[in-house]
């Protein structure tokens, strides 16, 4: 479920800024990511898990998602799989605090935009965000 | 305190088991020689004396009575006196043939003896310990008790004794068992045989020292074709310094048995080593997760805040509730941190009174089989009695697996001797423990360092035996460090208090 509702995030944004849906179990890494995408322009959908991201997905007005991967209930990459079948033009960005080289092929080849290995700092998520949504920010 | 007074007395063997290989004549002190050293000599003088004895025996009667007729005949009795003079000729016959049998039956014993010897199902050597059961019994008559200690700093002097022992016979067994072309393969220095890595040697010495009744000990021969073997040896020791000269040991072929028995140690240890690293691989991975999710919100948060502070009109409302989350997770990410050294550091170790001694013959026979690859020669001895100490015995068990494996590597690639001599003494309230090699050394500068995790000068190395064994040593609140051997190579010591570590 989400826990707040798209557009209640967007007004520090610009108008009509792209919704990023944050799906993390963890409730610090929802609020930072947020927090973080919110000082960068966008407009955070934080949920708690892929369960309530799919209920969301199809009206929410989402651009793209970031998706933890180790998450009770359905993973990161089930989530993934499910979005690749349900909305294939929906990017997905995959993160994880445990990173390997075994995840992060296993994620490309499932169809993720890109994988972020926990702690990643701002301009990498900076990056990872414009170049998906095809923006290009002036620093 | 417990003392290992009554463990150091019993026999190094590997095979059946440790504990009681040999029996002896009670406990023996330093003035308390055992008693084949105080036993009169025998030998051909005596074997000669007992011949004219048996000889005299035999002869008397009819002497007796050839001097009975001769008195006979001087009082004038005739008859009786050629009576008498038949009766000596009669017993005088009878005395020869009774000789004869006796010298029959005894070639008959002899040949059996021989046909036993060499048509025993067993392999049977005659061995001449004559110079080692004079130098032990020299050692003892100057008031050298602990023979192990007096050899373990000596190996130059033990490998010179060994050379003095000499195969002068091998049974038919032996040759047939081995293949061997005949006996002469045996014949000659024990020197020949034994390997360097030996340990079991100065055990015999020991168990002269001490007047043991019989030996037992599992070593490994050399071969003519250069393989080795394991054989267990076994033998009634000498009463006297006579019977050093022809010691009669049997031995048997254990080498299929060792060899399962490595096997099965081996596919025990690694699937140790196996579950031992999936643990690890799993601990890391969740101290992975647990520390890299409140690093990544700190990180978010600090450069959420630093953006709202830097826009011309600064979001100090935002700025100041992402500082707030990065001191919420800093705090989680020590917690984390905390709470797995809590977890790792303090598990509960088992204390118990330890045997050092018997811990680093543990140790010992654990890396056997790797201390024989690198050809390290292991001589483990006690200086006197040593207190057991209260302490997590796996542990120390793994201190002296590290010490002993790095001193085998240490030495893997120099030419000359590769002795390891771990030497263990009492200190008054800590025992003190020196692990010495004839290796390269450690250079002055880096005796330090050596003991700081990933620190390692071996490919392929983890660095963290030495590390590990600090962390260990540190526990039980006691010191390690590393010198210089006498001998150029490299020692290390550690001391371990006799209280256990200091609680509180």
């Amino acid at each position: 479920m989400a826990e707040s509702a798209a557009g209640d995030s967007t007004r520090n944004a610009a108008p009509r800024a792209p919704v990023v849906a944050i799906v993390d179990d963890d409730p610090a890494i929802r609020s930072a990511l947020s927090r973080l995408a919110r000082s960068l322009g966008y407009a955070p959908a934080p949920f708690a898990g892929a369960e309530p991201l799919l209920k969301a997905a199809d009206d929410a007005g989402i651009a793209v998602v970031v998706t933890d991967v180790q998450m009770p209930g359905l993973s990161g990459l089930d989530l993934l799989r499910l979005l690749r079948l349900r909305r294939p033009t929906l990017p997905v960005i995959v993160m994880t605090a445990y990173p390997s080289e075994a995840s992060r092929a296993r994620a490309l080849a499932s169809g993720a935009f890109a994988y972020l290995a926990k702690p990643f700092d701002a301009e990498q998520f900076e990056h990872c965000l414009g170049s998906v949504l095809g923006i290009t920010r002036d620093p | 305190m417990l003392s290992r007074q009554t463990l150091s007395r019993q026999v190094f063997s590997r095979w059946p088991s440790r504990a009681s290989a040999s029996a002896h004549d009670g406990p023996i002190g330093s003035d308390d020689l055992p008693a084949w050293m105080l036993a009169a000599p025998t030998g051909p003088r005596r074997a000669w004396a007992a011949a004219v004895g048996t000889a005299a025996l035999l002869i008397l009667p009819p002497l007796g009575l050839a001097g009975l007729a001769g008195w006979a005949a001087a009082a004038g009795g005739g008859a009786s006196a050629a009576v008498l003079i038949g009766l000596a000729l009669v017993a005088g016959g009878a005395a020869l043939a009774l000789a004869a049998r006796q010298a029959q039956r005894h070639r008959i014993s002899e040949t059996r003896l021989a046909a036993i010897f060499e048509r025993s199902g067993i392999s049977m050597w005659r061995e001449d310990w004559t110079a080692a059961g004079e130098a032990v019994m020299a050692l003892r008559r100057a008031g050298t008790v602990d023979i192990e200690s007096h050899f373990a700093s000596r190996p130059e002097a033990l490998r010179a004794l060994r050379r003095q022992v000499i195969v002068t016979d091998v049974n038919g067994f032996t040759v047939e068992e081995t293949g061997a072309s005949g006996k002469e393969a045996f014949l000659g220095p024990l020197d020949r045989l034994l390997p360097d890595t030996d340990q079991t040697f100065v055990q015999w010495l020991v168990a002269f020292g001490r007047g043991d009744r019989f030996f037992r000990s599992e070593a490994h021969v050399v071969r003519a074709d250069g393989s080795e073997v394991d054989m267990l040896f076994t033998a009634m020791l000498p009463r006297d310094l006579a019977g050093f000269s022809e010691i009669v040991v049997t031995a048997l072929d254990v080498t299929a048995f060792k060899q399962a028995q490595q096997r099965f140690a081996l596919a025990d240890t690694a699937l140790a080593r196996a579950s031992r690293i999936t643990t690890v691989g799993a601990l890391s991975a969740s101290i992975a997760h647990e520390v890299n999710s409140p690093l990544a919100a700190i990180l978010a948060n600090a450069q959420a805040a630093a953006r709202w502070l830097r826009r011309p009109v600064p979001e100090i409302g935002e700025a100041s509730a992402a500082l707030d989350d990065v001191v919420t997770e800093a705090t989680r990410a020590r917690d984390v941190i905390a709470r797995t050294r809590s977890y790792l550091g303090n598990a509960p170790r088992a204390s118990a009174a330890v045997d050092l001694l018997q811990a680093a013959r543990d140790a010992n026979l654990l890396v056997e089989g790797e201390l024989r690859l690198h050809r390290a020669a292991v001589h483990i001895a006690a200086e006197g009695d040593i207190p057991w100490i209260d302490a997590d015995a796996i542990g120390l068990q793994q201190v002296f697996v590290n010490l002993l494996l790095n001193a085998a590597q240490a030495m893997a690639e120099g030419d000359g001797p590769r002795d390891v001599t771990v030497t263990i003494r009492a200190t008054g309230d800590a025992v003190a423990v020196d692990v010495s090699d004839t290796g390269p050394g450690i250079a002055p500068e880096r005796r330090a360092r050596i003991f700081e995790p990933f620190h390692s000068t071996k490919a392929g190395g983890m660095g963290m035996g030495l590390a590990i064994c600090r962390n260990l040593i540190d526990a039980h609140g006691g010191d390690i460090w590393a010198d210089a051997a006498p001998g150029g190579g490299a020692a290390f010591h550690f001391t371990l208090p006799v209280a256990g570590p200091a609680h509180g």
